[in-house]
């Protein structure tokens, strides 16, 4: 099971109106790409956070937790921003000689990362926001208000459900191999893990035909009806 | 009505999955095919439900021999309905509701009616309770139900039923077996059922066909069939309880628990 799914279908917010929540994240990311102002973006990311944490009440623990992970990535493109070479020492703030040239950092280049830290956390937030507070059929009815193509959301709709078979077929091969001790070393772990993906391919293909069978004694014509839930306009 | 008459199916890897089967669906209200894992039970059920096309042999739906251009199929699929032994197959949709209007939607019939029938089929099943919550979050008996109520909406003729208790618990298994008995008794449906739960088999049905290697090797009314002992032991099968009781111990033919429980003058 999915923890941000967990907690879209169980937060404080999980049955105010779609509108409202997509209105704040989606208002809140749109200033959070224009602006360029430190302050402000501190102030966008308390927003999303105070929505997240005390208002949708998503454990703090959990949510930090979940920011650490595009956090990884973020950290090492920062990297590559605040460090540059130049042959002139001149236009760095702090620099070291290799001889050749130098390697150091450049007010440019330090301004040009906190404002890509700050405005990727900051949208990072109000993703966040969004997918822990609104479950998925909540996120398709806003979808579908934009007008976005049914493809796209039949699509999204399909994914999203078998996301979950995926994942529940590729744990129970994992346990299976764990208890008969496929991870217990690192070659090993390596062979489990492609015997894993060949597998789960197999499964999946399987499945496909299965699927085929039941959508066509299901009488499926090419479309994936979903509910026009006007009921949740409100 | 559905009948099979002198059909072979063979597989690409050339096994031999039904051998001449002959088999009239007007013979009872529920009918049961058993046999052990392997004997063509699936293969059958997907040769009456026009997906696979049978090597020689016809099957025939009101007197008609089958046809399987897309048209017709979905003519026959209209009437002709199947609940998959894995209930995570055959469900599309996380919400309950829209996958049991699947097909009626595939159908186009009006949202009105089919907000009626959905509700009707989750109901017959015992489904209210969490038809709101997101089928990943379902337990198997429960998806199970929701696949059968998808299959209820359609409203067709026959309902074919792969091992509808495989992995069910005994409460589970009960709703389902109410379930099929409704849908034959109440809403005079044709149910045929495949499994190897030989209890169940004898509850629920009136007529039983015995599978073994691809062939029928015997066929007859329930109380009939599972009083040949020795034809159940070759096809890999064993005596309903209850017929047991009767078999070895004397007991005169129940058809129910109950029935022996009153017989005994233990009846709650």
């Amino acid at each position: 099971m999915l923890i941000i799914d967990k907690f879209a279908y169980t937060n404080n917010l999980k049955d105010l109106s779609p509108k409202k929540k997509f209105g704040y994240s989606m208002g809140l990311l749109l200033a959070s790409l224009i602006n360029k102002e430190p302050l402000i973006f501190i102030a966008i990311i308390a927003f999303a956070f105070a929505g997240t944490v005390f208002w949708a009440k998503i454990p703090l623990g959990k949510y930090l937790k979940m920011l650490t992970v595009p956090f990884a990535f973020l950290f090492t493109s920062i990297l590559a921003i605040v460090f540059s070479f130049s042959q002139d020492q001149s236009v760095f703030i702090w620099s070291v000689n290799l001889k050749v040239f130098y390697v150091g950092v450049t007010e440019l280049g330090l301004n040009n990362a906190l404002t890509l830290f700050l405005r990727a956390m900051s949208a990072l937030g109000c993703l966040y926001f969004l997918t822990l507070t609104t479950p998925m059929d909540q996120q398709l009815y806003i979808m579908r208000k934009l007008r976005l193509p049914a493809y796209f959301l039949d699509l999204y709709a399909l994914t999203y459900r078998f996301i979950f078979i995926l994942l529940d077929e590729s744990i129970e091969i994992y346990r299976a191999q764990e208890l008969r001790f496929g991870y217990n070393n690192l070659k090993n772990s390596y062979s489990s893990l492609s015997i894993l993906i060949r597998v789960l391919f197999e499964r999946v293909m399987n499945r496909y035909q299965d699927m085929e069978i039941a959508l066509d004694s299901k009488l499926y014509t090419g479309d994936f009806h979903m509910e026009k839930q006007e009921d949740q306009d409100a | 009505m559905l009948e099979m008459k002198n059909v072979t199916y063979i597989y690409e890897d050339q096994t031999v999955a039904l051998k001449d089967i002959s088999m009239d669906l007007s013979k009872g209200s529920c009918i049961g095919i058993i046999g052990s894992n392997g004997a063509g039970k699936s293969t059958l059920f997907l040769n009456f439900t026009g997906v696979l096309r049978p090597k020689q042999g016809q099957i025939f739906y009101d007197e008609k021999p089958m046809k399987y251009d897309k048209a017709s199929l979905r003519e026959l699929r209209k009437q002709v309905s199947i609940v998959f032994q894995d209930p995570d197959k055959q469900i599309f949709f996380s919400k309950v509701y829209d996958d049991v209007a699947f097909a009626l939607r595939n159908l186009g019939v009006d949202e009105k009616e089919i907000n009626h029938r959905v509700n009707i089929a989750l109901a017959s099943v015992g489904a209210k309770d969490f038809a709101d919550k997101p089928v990943h979050f379902l337990s198997h008996g429960q998806k199970k139900r929701v696949a059968i109520a998808g299959v209820i909406a359609m409203d067709s003729e026959i309902i074919f039923m792969d091992e509808p208790s495989a992995g069910l618990d005994p409460v589970a298994t009960t709703q389902v077996e109410e379930i099929i008995k409704s849908l034959s008794d109440q809403d005079h449906k044709k149910v045929v059922i495949s499994s190897h739960d030989m209890d169940l088999i004898y509850k629920v049905c009136d007529y039983v066909y015995v599978m073994d290697e691809g062939s029928i090797i015997a066929h007859g009314d329930v109380s009939e069939v599972f009083m040949m002992e020795e034809v159940l032991n070759k096809a890999g099968l064993i005596q309903p309880w209850l017929v047991k009781l009767h078999a070895r111990m004397g007991y005169p033919l129940f058809k129910t628990e109950e029935e022996l429980y009153k017989f005994k003058g233990c009846a709650k």
